[in-house]
């Protein structure tokens, strides 16, 4: 008797499972609709569980969630979904409303000309989208060299040789690009503050001393691990550790 | 006081100017020689002469000058006789129980000095005194009662307790007037004096005995530190009517006034420090019983409209004695310092009622602000033991006003650049569709296939060269190859020639002999075949022009003239051009 009930309670949990995430998404978007943002972030998260995700489900999770004047998992999803898809406007501004809930005014500190153009350019895209547009020029240069060297009139000779030498040059300025954008997005871990009000300590010992406070949905980065201890970095430049429960570690996935 | 002796000082120099000289007598005499040590005494320095001066304060070493020096001139007649009197009084207090002698005063007369007497006094403890059923003080001593009450004699530090002045005293004895000498100190208290508005006589029981009491003094007292606090007594003089045990003419008791002082004793507090285990981290002194609580005036409005964030502490307990949890905002609002109100009522069970803190927050850009909710700890005497009272966090609903929207880059910092963008940049609605991806399991940049796809037109530009130049080969590409080919069978056949330019009979043998290579590797013929007319026919056959044919045999014809006529070096160079062209010629025609 009991392994039948343990069977079909199985069979239960399986269809529900196997409730195609497309449908859970509308279903979630309806509660919301309806202004039942509990249910709705219950079901959002439901399909975040699963191995599929995207932007706008991260961006709904943030506008639930803000909704319930939730500061932390609200800047955290708008966060996710803007790693996600660094050119989702709304998650931008939607962003900017999360973070006037959040206390902390963190200055940041003056970028310089190369960071003000990484943020401008590089980082607008993925690094995928860089490879593959590396790609595209590797095959264009070639293709491009070819008509070059089977052709005889002087005057497209020149055009192709030129051509190829241009799409070797983008070639190259993609393929930094990409492995730039690769480095800023998998070895910058950032973190959002879950906890309301936490202590940041100039070591990461329970003794040490308390170097600043910070509240729930700062986001700072995070530089080094031990223990059960981060260090981390403020947009201000300041530093120090936290205890690694006290924070969650933005990632797409 | 000195009013008087000027007074008395102008009578004297009014209506005498002369007096009988006497012997000089300055003596010291007090109104009594045994006391207790809470009792006052007088002590009177007399001179019976007129005219002397510089009057020499002795030092009281074991007494406290209560009133004095005060001086007096009596001066009479008595049948002619005439007395002086000037003296100099003290009232003074023992300040310790034993047997002193009181010090000599001095006084100048016509430039001599004189010294008093030296009173000795006995001073008794208060328990020493002669209980003489009819003296009056003591009758005084024992139906008259100045007791400090407390409250409670062991609170916490920062538990209210209070402390009560009564005054007893029995139906025997009146008093009719009281004093009450110097204000206690209260150190290590924080204190409040309540008034006492009338002076009720109120009936109780003291010692067993009935009694009736006034209240003198009352103040609520809170402990600030840890350990044993005194109280100071108070100490009064009162005129005490006792009865004599006479009466007058019509019956009415007899009394006499006696002055009394006494003194409530020192009472001592213990007072116990708060517990330190489970200790809140924000506590801040607050003992008693409270209620606290944040509320917002408005929690909706527009920017630049202003609210009020109230921070209010009510209940029982030290509330002027400690200060308000603060609140924290978002940097965007603007705050300004809060308001302090206190209404507090002090009573004698402690201080009740409440204070708070009033901030004034205008929000300047559209959008909602939290402001996180607030601790407060206090202790509670009702339970003994720590409370925290947590608020629920304030959320402030901007509902129009200017959007405040820094751009946000991923991947950098993102705190607010501070700008200030039109108002139609709202809070964007979800979004309905998506696309679902699955993460997968490699990334795409810096996998093989990434490499390989990167590096595969690097290898195909040599595949390429090489597959285009065998299908031009295939193809057979006429003109260009035929071009390339006429040049090169110059280069070939021709080169000798060209060394012997200027050698008349070296280069006519080897530009024949190179047109009969030309011929030979060309044509595959014989050269035992070569005549010219074979070669005519020849090339006839293969369909060449019979213009370049004719051209090719002058070419020969010229070899063989040449030999025997004189040539220059420009005819040698034409005829070399001339063989070039012909051979090019017939190339391209076969």
């Amino acid at each position: 008797m009991k392994k039948l009930i343990l069977i079909a309670f199985g069979f239960f949990v399986t269809i529900g499972f196997s409730q195609s995430v497309d449908e859970l998404f509308n279903k979630a978007n309806d509660l919301y609709k309806d202004g039942n943002y509990e249910k709705a972030i219950s079901l959002y998260e439901k399909i975040d569980s699963t191995d599929q995700f995207s932007d706008d489900l991260y961006f709904n999770l943030g506008n639930s969630y803000y909704k319930l004047n939730r500061v932390a998992p609200s800047i955290y999803n708008f966060e996710r979904a803007l790693k996600l898809n660094p050119l989702n406007e709304d998650a931008q501004i939607n962003l900017e409303y999360a973070n006037k809930l959040a206390l902390d005014a963190v200055e940041v500190l003056p970028k310089s000309i190369f960071q003000k153009f990484s943020d401008a350019v590089i980082y607008k895209l993925t690094y995928t989208t860089w490879a593959i547009s590396a790609i595209s020029f590797s095959f264009l240069g070639a293709l491009f060299f070819l008509l070059y060297h089977f052709s005889y009139a002087s005057s497209r000779k020149l055009l192709y040789f030129n051509s190829s030498i241009l799409s070797t040059i983008i070639l190259v300025v993609c393929l930094v690009f990409a492995f730039k954008a690769y480095d800023n997005s998998e070895n910058r871990i950032e973190a959002i503050i879950f906890e309301r009000v936490v202590d940041i300590k100039n070591a990461p010992t329970l003794k040490s001393d308390t170097v600043f406070e910070l509240h729930e949905g700062t986001k700072v980065e995070v530089l080094d691990a031990i223990d059960n201890w981060k260090k981390i970095k403020l947009a201000d430049g300041k530093i120090g550790w936290v205890i690694a429960d006290y924070i969650k570690e933005i990632s797409e996935k | 006081m000195r009013f008087k002796i000027f007074y008395i000082l102008f009578i004297a120099f009014v209506s005498f100017a002369g007096f009988a000289q006497n012997d000089i007598e300055f003596t010291a005499a007090v109104s009594k020689n045994k006391l207790g040590v809470h009792q006052k005494f007088k002590i009177e320095y007399t001179i019976n002469k007129q005219g002397a001066d510089h009057f020499e304060l002795p030092e009281f070493q074991n007494f406290e000058v209560v009133a004095g020096p005060s001086s007096s001139i009596n001066q009479s007649w008595i049948n002619g006789k005439v007395s002086y009197h000037q003296s100099y009084v003290f009232i003074l207090k023992p300040k310790r129980v034993g047997v002193f002698n009181l010090p000599m005063a001095s006084i100048e007369y016509r430039g001599r000095r004189k010294h008093s007497n030296i009173v000795t006094i006995t001073v008794l403890s208060q328990d020493e005194i002669p209980k003489d059923p009819n003296d009056p003080y003591f009758i005084a001593s024992e139906n008259v009662h100045l007791v400090a009450e407390i409250s409670n004699e062991k609170p916490y530090v920062g538990e209210g307790i209070y402390v009560v002045y009564k005054l007893y005293f029995s139906d025997k004895v009146g008093f009719s007037d009281s004093r009450i000498n110097g204000i206690p100190q209260y150190s290590g208290f924080w204190n409040q004096d309540i008034e006492v508005k009338r002076n009720e006589v109120k009936n109780a029981t003291f010692k067993g005995e009935k009694y009736r009491y006034i209240i003198l003094k009352r103040a609520l007292l809170i402990p600030q530190k840890s350990g044993e606090l005194a109280i100071d007594p108070i100490s009064m003089d009162i005129v005490v009517n006792i009865p004599t045990g006479r009466g007058d003419f019509f019956g009415n008791a007899i009394t006499r006034r006696v002055n009394y002082s006494t003194t409530s004793g020192k009472r001592k507090v213990k007072v116990k420090r708060l517990p330190l285990e489970n200790k809140p981290f924000g506590f801040n002194g607050a003992v008693g019983d409270f209620d606290f609580m944040i509320t917002a005036t408005r929690d909706v409005l527009r920017a630049n409209e202003a609210t009020q964030v109230n921070v209010k502490v009510s209940g029982k307990g030290n509330l002027k004695l400690f200060e308000l949890p603060k609140i924290e905002t978002p940097k965007e609002l603007e705050v300004y310092t809060p308001e302090h109100s206190e209404k507090v009522k002090t009573t004698l069970r402690g201080l009740t009622g409440s204070i708070s803190d009033s901030y004034t927050i205008v929000p300047e850009f559209k959008g909602k602000y939290k402001i996180p909710g607030v601790s407060f700890s206090y202790f509670s005497l009702k339970e003994k033991a720590y409370k925290t009272i947590t608020t629920d966090p304030l959320i402030i609903d901007v509902t129009e006003g200017k959007a405040i929207a820094g751009k946000v880059i991923s991947g950098e910092n993102t705190i607010l650049k501070q700008t200030v963008l039109s108002t139609d940049a709202d809070f964007r609605y979800i979004h309905h569709r998506t696309t679902f991806r699955v993460k997968e399991p490699e990334q795409f940049f810096k996998s093989n296939l990434f490499y390989i796809l990167l590096l595969l037109p690097l290898l195909a530009i040599p595949i390429g060269i090489f597959v285009g130049n065998k299908r031009a080969k295939r193809a057979g590409d006429i003109v260009g190859n035929k071009l390339r080919r006429a040049n090169k069978l110059a280069r070939k056949y021709l080169s000798k020639a060209k060394k012997n330019l200027g050698k008349k009979e070296a280069f006519y043998i080897s530009l024949e002999k190179a047109l009969h290579n030309y011929l030979k590797a060309t044509l595959q013929i014989e050269t035992s075949e070569i005549s010219k007319e074979n070669i005519v026919e020849i090339l006839q056959k293969r369909n060449v022009d019979s213009e370049i044919i004719t051209d090719f045999i002058s070419v020969l014809d010229d070899c063989d003239f040449a030999r025997y006529t004189p040539v220059t070096d420009t005819m040698m160079r034409e005829e070399y051009e001339k063989a070039k062209m012909v051979i090019a010629k017939i190339d391209k025609q076969i």
